[in-house]
């Protein structure tokens, strides 16, 4: 209902437009522009409320309530922190390389923030719907590895460029399987385009029946991407301070901390338009059930972080060449015999 | 084969991890929310130590001064003269809690019992002299003793150190009062 009016209410404006003799590309612009707002609010809103579930969840693992105090439930506590982090000194280390350092956060929030031009939130509601769609999110999940590797060089830190070094590692080695993860979806699907997916398992079941082997690597894998523990030996407290943002503090930290879990939610997201078949579902709105479906994943996610303790590195390597590479090869063979069958 | 063992495994260890941490998560939290609910501490846990009275309200202490030697951080000291029948004479008791440590050993060499750990142990306060408590501010805690003496250890009334310190600011005020103050002053403060 809400994207009829959407919908026709871009109808009227471009009529007006084309009424007046109005440039269209001024119309393009302003799209663009309120459709960057919207992906940002939706992402900013969100985070809030995932670091909140986060801290909620670690808290009831361990048997505390976690935040309580700031507003009902401790809802407002990200808001206190978000001001705190903001408010403080923003410290750019003497022997730091300081272009490279300060475009480090920005190097990895854009692209977690650009994922989100090709997530369908509900019928007919995504920004771009790119007939490239998984090979753009592909494209963009790689971005990390440039990102994290200028902030840890740039920090001029041992921790740092160890965590850096280990990223780069890590995440070369899990993005192999995570995208013949993702092919196997696509060989079912026969199309990139996210749409083309979703409508593919509306015809038949979710691909979670169909692929479950090509899940479980790919949910591992997107883990291992979204460098969350058992995977976070970037930035493992114990043995490396922080890892690549080591010296990071205030502002610049706080966007890599928005990162973390704008590339969480977008992987979640991701997994439901995948597997469980995004928007898709009976009785409720479309859009209610991609956050439900979004925010299964979310809570998948923050269980096993809470549960798994981190790998060593020989182990990770292990796990991604040895096991989840060969796994989603079989997985994607397997698929595209039957499928030609 | 071996893989595959091996995989099963460790999906089936984990799977176990992951009931456990469900399990504790939907079981109801333990935290104690502090400054708003505190514990009721057992008798024998060692907050300040006090002094105890007979029935009279008189002090058990006989001033023999064991706990002052025994002391191991020397907070204790303690002024006594003779009486008329010889006997000793409490004139002072102070401890400095700002040196405590707590240990006990005070209530546990008292041959008369009349020193014990009391439960209370917030003694957080604003001047350095306020940590030294007297005499009747031990003794004040003290004779709010509810429980009998279970390892050297009692508990008191809720609230009584408190009401101690609240006795110690007023007795300040009122000290200072004729010196320093003006009628209208006093006024406002008696309210």
């Amino acid at each position: 209902m809400l994207v009829d009016w959407v919908a026709s209410l871009y109808q009227s404006v471009q009529a007006t437009f084309v009424a007046h003799g109005w440039p269209l590309w001024v119309l393009a612009v302003l799209t663009a522009v309120l459709k960057v707002a919207g992906v940002l609010v939706w992402i900013l809103l969100n985070v809030l409320f995932l670091i909140w579930l986060e801290r909620k969840i670690s808290g009831h693992v361990q048997n505390r309530p976690g935040p309580v105090y700031t507003g009902r439930f401790g809802l407002l506590q990200t808001l206190a922190d978000a001001l705190k982090v903001l408010l403080k000194e923003d410290v750019i280390p003497a022997g730091a390389d300081r272009w490279v350092f300060v475009l480090a956060p920005l190097v990895a929030f854009v692209p977690s923030v650009m994922i989100w031009v090709v997530i369908p939130f509900s019928r007919g509601v995504q920004a771009q719907d790119l007939n490239i769609g998984i090979l753009y999110v592909a494209a963009l999940a790689s971005f990390t590895v440039p990102s994290l590797l200028m902030a840890g060089w740039s920090s001029d830190n041992k921790w740092s460029l160890m965590g850096a070094l280990r990223s780069a590692a890590q995440l070369i080695s899990y993005e192999v399987p995570l995208i013949l993860a993702e092919l196997g979806v696509v060989v079912l699907a026969g199309s990139l385009r996210l749409s083309d997916i979703i409508a593919a398992q509306q015809r038949s079941v979710w691909f979670l029946f169909l692929q479950p082997v090509g899940f479980v690597v790919y949910f591992i894998a997107a883990l291992a991407e979204s460098n969350r523990t058992p995977f976070d030996l970037p930035e493992a407290e114990s043995e490396l301070v922080a890892g690549f943002n080591t010296e990071y503090s205030g502002f610049r930290w706080s966007i890599f901390f928005l990162t973390e879990y704008a590339n969480l939610l977008g992987m979640a997201s991701l997994a439901a338009t995948l597997f469980l078949g995004g928007w898709s579902g009976p009785f409720l709105p479309p859009f209610v059930w991609f956050v439900i479906k979004t925010y299964f994943f979310v809570f998948l996610a923050m269980w096993i972080r809470w549960t798994l303790p981190r790998i060593r590195v020989d182990q990770l390597m292990d796990l991604g060449w040895k096991f989840l590479l060969p796994v989603a090869l079989v997985n994607l063979v397997v698929t595209g015999v039957f499928v030609v069958l | 084969m071996g893989v595959l063992k091996n995989v099963v495994n460790s999906v089936v260890g984990i799977a176990k991890g992951h009931k456990v941490t469900l399990k504790e998560m939907l079981r109801p939290t333990v935290t104690v929310m502090y400054p708003q609910e505190r514990l009721d501490l057992p008798v024998g846990s060692r907050g300040i130590p006090v002094l105890l009275s007979d029935e009279q309200g008189n002090l058990l202490c006989t001033s023999c001064g064991v706990c002052e030697r025994e002391c191991p951080v020397q907070v204790i000291h303690i002024v006594s003269h003779r009486g008329e029948d010889k006997r000793k004479v409490l004139d002072e008791f102070d401890i400095d809690m700002s040196r405590c440590m707590f240990c006990g050993i005070c209530a546990e060499v008292c041959a008369f019992g009349a020193i014990a750990m009391s439960d209370q142990y917030e003694l957080d306060d604003f001047e350095q002299g306020d940590l030294i408590y007297h005499k009747d501010q031990l003794a004040a805690i003290g004779r709010t003793q509810r429980t009998p003496i279970t390892n050297y250890g009692i508990k008191t009334e809720v609230g009584v150190l408190d009401q101690v310190r609240a006795g110690r600011a007023s007795a300040a005020q009122t000290a200072a009062a004729p010196a320093t103050s003006t009628p209208s002053s006093e006024g406002s403060r008696s309210e």
